[in-house]
């Protein structure tokens, strides 16, 4: 009876190191087919002294007080490992996560920097020619207000070309800003012909 | 007319080539003296000490030294002198930069001239 009662309370303490520890439950697993052996000699010894009911029972107690711990090692072993698993996927999620910000950190970079850029070339370009033919609209207005025809003829030639290049300037950057390719990127595969599908299904 | 009867000074100041010319034509037109053109905010600073023309028409945004930090240095060699900058951008914060700089008016691009010339203190 008294080595029961110590087993048992020797399996008490592995399911505490077993609940308080999971790292350490491959060693209670490995412990505690010893102490379901020793309950069985137990019973075995009981037998032989001719307590035989008693020893039944408390083998059978401590069998299945064993098994239950042996379960619970195994348990708490797969935890363990999930939760080891838990913790790699969870560090993958959070770089790639800090990969996805890096990215879009980068992407709204890009489209900043591309704004200010188109901004330059519009004060720069568009801008300033469309400055300097509406001062040499004024240069027209005057020279029309002092009867200066030739003159104002000559500067009506000099707007036409001022808004000829213009043109060619803002065409050259609406064609930067959408190429005429990505609009044909958008198109849309054509839809297979009755024929086509027929041949493929051969 | 400058109020002494004599042609207002000016100096005019881009960074674009084209504007700068007929600009200095068109204030030549209206019957302003062009004395000078630079095409940054260094030049007309030193256009502004050397030759103390009555008004300084400068672009805002300009390589180098800009058009407001130009009015920055030119303010304190000359209190008296007419800063009209004259910009593409409509903005009223750059408004305010600029009035704090010391600028006289600030115009943007495309007003009427005569609105220019007035600024200029042609008449």
């Amino acid at each position: 009876m008294n080595s029961r009662i110590h087993r048992v309370s020797s399996a008490t303490d592995s399911v505490s190191m077993v609940m308080a520890a999971p790292r350490r439950s491959r060693l209670a697993t490995t412990l505690l087919p010893l102490l379901a052996a020793g309950g069985l000699a137990a019973g075995a010894v009981a037998t032989t002294l001719g307590f035989r009911q008693h020893a039944v029972v408390g083998s059978a107690t401590a069998t299945a007080i064993a098994v239950l711990l042996a379960a619970c090692g195994y348990v708490y072993r797969r935890a363990g490992r999930a939760r080891r698993e838990l913790g790699v996927a969870l560090a993958r999620l959070a770089r790639a996560q800090d990969d996805r910000v890096r990215l879009l950190a980068r992407t709204a970079e890009s489209a900043q920097a591309e704004r200010r850029r188109v901004a330059t070339d519009l004060h720069d370009g568009p801008i300033q020619r469309l400055t300097a033919t509406a001062f040499t609209l004024d240069l027209l207005t005057n020279a029309l207000g002092r009867g200066e025809l030739d003159a104002a003829n000559e500067l009506a030639f000099r707007i036409r070309d001022q808004l000829a290049t213009e043109m060619t300037s803002l065409r050259r950057l609406m064609t930067e800003l959408r190429p005429p390719v990505l609009d044909d990127a958008a198109k849309p595969f054509p839809a297979p012909q009755p024929a086509e599908l027929s041949h493929a299904s051969l | 007319m400058h109020p002494s009867d004599r042609p207002a000074r000016v100096v005019v100041v881009d960074d674009d080539e084209a504007v700068r010319t007929v600009l200095s034509h068109v204030l030549a037109d209206e019957g302003l003296e062009v004395v000078g053109v630079a095409g940054d905010g260094a030049a007309a600073v030193c256009l502004a000490e050397s030759l103390r023309p009555d008004a300084i028409v400068l672009d805002v945004r300009m390589p180098g030294i800009g058009g407001i930090e130009a009015a920055r240095r030119i303010r304190p060699i000359d209190p008296d002198v007419r800063l009209v900058m004259l910009s593409a951008y409509d903005d009223p914060t750059l408004q305010q930069e600029a009035a704090a700089a010391g600028a006289s008016v600030f115009l943007v691009k495309g007003c009427a001239l005569s609105e220019l010339v007035q600024a200029v203190g042609g008449r």
